[in-house]
């Protein structure tokens, strides 16, 4: 087998659409050929790019790109029906939301929001004393450290 | 839907006939005009215009082929219309590159690669596998990316391409042999080096 036999099979031996015995011919050139093996193997490594675009699959979206416009060219004016309504639509509907978010917030600030709770009763004041660190002392350090 | 019905929709402008013909196309039409493009983005807005060129002309199409090898042929004339109206722009910017004295950066990379055959980058490959195919004479290319990419049958391609099967054989042949004899070049290049 010389080289030229090589390079005119090269998809034949990819593919692997030769005979046996001819593979079997190519396999044993290749041992001794460095410059045969070197060119099948860079042919090998570029032809497998056609595989992984074979592979590859478009953008799911693009169906709905497409629909969309197709729509725009053979219903423009069903097109311009739904945005004239929509031009119509926006401003009331932004009208409306405004109106519900005033009533909404004038009806809490009637009701008003109680943060702070008030200290009702003597029992209350006498517990947020009882809290305080004067309490901790003693009545005799307590004389001692007002006396100084 | 048959596929009479969905003519007979896309003739009236149907929305669900719309709907079936890019739905059972979308994907093969995108596809096809990638393998030829080699750019997604001009496929898919090429993939518009293919669907827009479809219902337009439907009313033209006599049903002696399938409906799916009448789209395969209107994908190909754009595909090959895009890739052509790409070509003169790339030489007119070549020009003006010519002029203003930039580098053909990109060509010589791929030409004068530094490194061994085998360990070429993905997309050095891909770059020197897509200048290869396109430098194939347009019938041999057109055989070559429907049958090895689009993997249909000689007789498809034959219906798609308006030949004879004989000349689709012939065509693809030629295609493999210069394919094969350009990429063979190019390695024993690197090889030598």
């Amino acid at each position: 087998m010389e080289c030229k036999d090589i390079r005119q099979n090269l998809f034949g031996i990819v593919e692997n659409t030769l005979s046996p015995a001819f593979m079997a011919e190519v396999e044993n050139h290749l041992t001794s050929c460095r410059e045969c093996s070197e060119i099948l193997s860079g042919f090998r490594q570029t032809t497998a790019i056609i595989e992984k675009d074979i592979a590859m699959e478009p953008d799911p979206f693009s169906g709905t790109r497409i629909l969309q416009q197709l729509e725009s060219a053979f219903f423009p004016e069903q097109l311009s029906e739904r945005r004239s309504y929509f031009r119509i639509l926006q401003p009331a509907l932004l009208t409306l939301s405004l109106i519900v978010a005033i009533l909404i917030g004038h009806s809490i600030g009637k009701k008003g929001i109680n943060i702070i709770p008030a200290a009702s009763s003597d029992q209350e004041m006498e517990s947020v004393r009882s809290d305080l660190f004067i309490s901790d002392f003693t009545d005799e350090d307590k004389t001692l450290f007002l006396n100084q | 839907m048959t596929e009479n019905e969905l003519i007979e929709g896309l003739i009236r402008h149907d929305r669900n006939a719309f709907r079936e013909l890019v739905g059972n196309h979308r994907k093969k039409v995108i596809k096809t005009a990638f393998y030829f493009t080699q750019n997604m983005e001009d496929a898919e807005e090429l993939a518009q215009d293919i669907f827009m060129e479809t219902i337009e002309s439907i009313k033209y199409f006599r049903k002696s082929s399938s409906l799916s090898t009448w789209i395969y042929r209107i994908t190909v004339n754009k595909s090959l219309n895009l890739v052509r109206k790409n070509k003169r722009k790339k030489i007119f910017s070549s020009l003006e590159d010519l002029f203003s004295k930039k580098s053909e950066a990109g060509v010589q990379d791929l030409r004068e690669p530094s490194h061994s055959a085998t360990k070429l980058e993905e997309n050095e490959r891909r770059a020197l596998l897509s200048q290869s195919i396109r430098s194939l004479p347009e019938n041999q290319r057109i055989t070559f990316i429907l049958s090895k990419y689009d993997g249909l049958s000689y007789k498809e391609i034959a219906e798609v391409m308006n030949i004879s099967i004989s000349s689709v054989e012939s065509l693809l042949h030629r295609a493999r042999l210069n394919l094969q004899k350009k990429l063979a070049r190019h390695f024993s290049e690197y090889v030598k080096k």
